[in-house]
């Protein structure tokens, strides 16, 4: 017979392993992300009078693109451009718009852009593919 | 005696009964909230 203890334990394992599962999940796409940043590039350009500065993230030589998933490709877009912010917050510089690139010729390259808590995700073509709100 | 005695030898503590619903309707109530979670992060 079924008792309401019984219920309660087998609730308290299943939320235990999901809760286990979900943060296991949040550390695996941080680290993986982090496997593929290697650093943030800070360069300066000139045109014309104004100056600006980019904050490029560069990513691992031996990043091996054609096994990462859309997700994890999203993972490292959203690290990178978390990394730029907190570097440039670290070098008192304010960011109105971060850069990256995220790919290499064997996948799809997406650049992407960050104003205001939302990263556009553009294709090879330069055409707008995704967009996708980061806090 | 005893054939009365049979069914109330372990009367169920309806304190525990009840304190074991609530339990069980709030891990209910946390394992949609996990699976929520976990949808988003898939889809």
């Amino acid at each position: 017979m079924i008792t309401s203890k019984t219920v309660v334990r087998i609730l308290l394992v299943v939320d235990l392993a999901l809760a286990i599962f979900i943060v296991a999940s949040l550390g695996f796409g941080a680290s993986t992300a982090k496997k593929y940043l290697a650093e943030i590039e800070v360069g300066r350009q000139s045109t014309g009078g104004a100056e600006t500065i980019n904050y490029l993230p560069i990513i691992t030589e031996d990043a091996d693109w054609g096994n990462a998933s859309e997700k994890t490709r999203e993972n490292i877009a959203k690290y990178a451009v978390d990394q730029s912010v907190s570097k440039a917050e670290k070098d008192g510089v304010t960011l109105y718009n971060v850069m990256g690139l995220a790919g290499d010729d064997r996948a799809p390259i997406f650049l992407y852009t960050q104003t205001s808590g939302v990263i556009t995700i553009y294709d090879l073509s330069g055409e707008k593919a995704d967009e996708v709100k980061y806090a | 005696m005893s054939e009365n005695t049979v069914g109330t030898k372990n009367p169920p503590n309806m304190k525990e009964v009840y304190r074991n619903r609530r339990l069980a309707l709030l891990l209910g109530i946390v394992l949609i909230v996990e699976l929520i979670v976990i949808a988003i992060f898939v889809f």
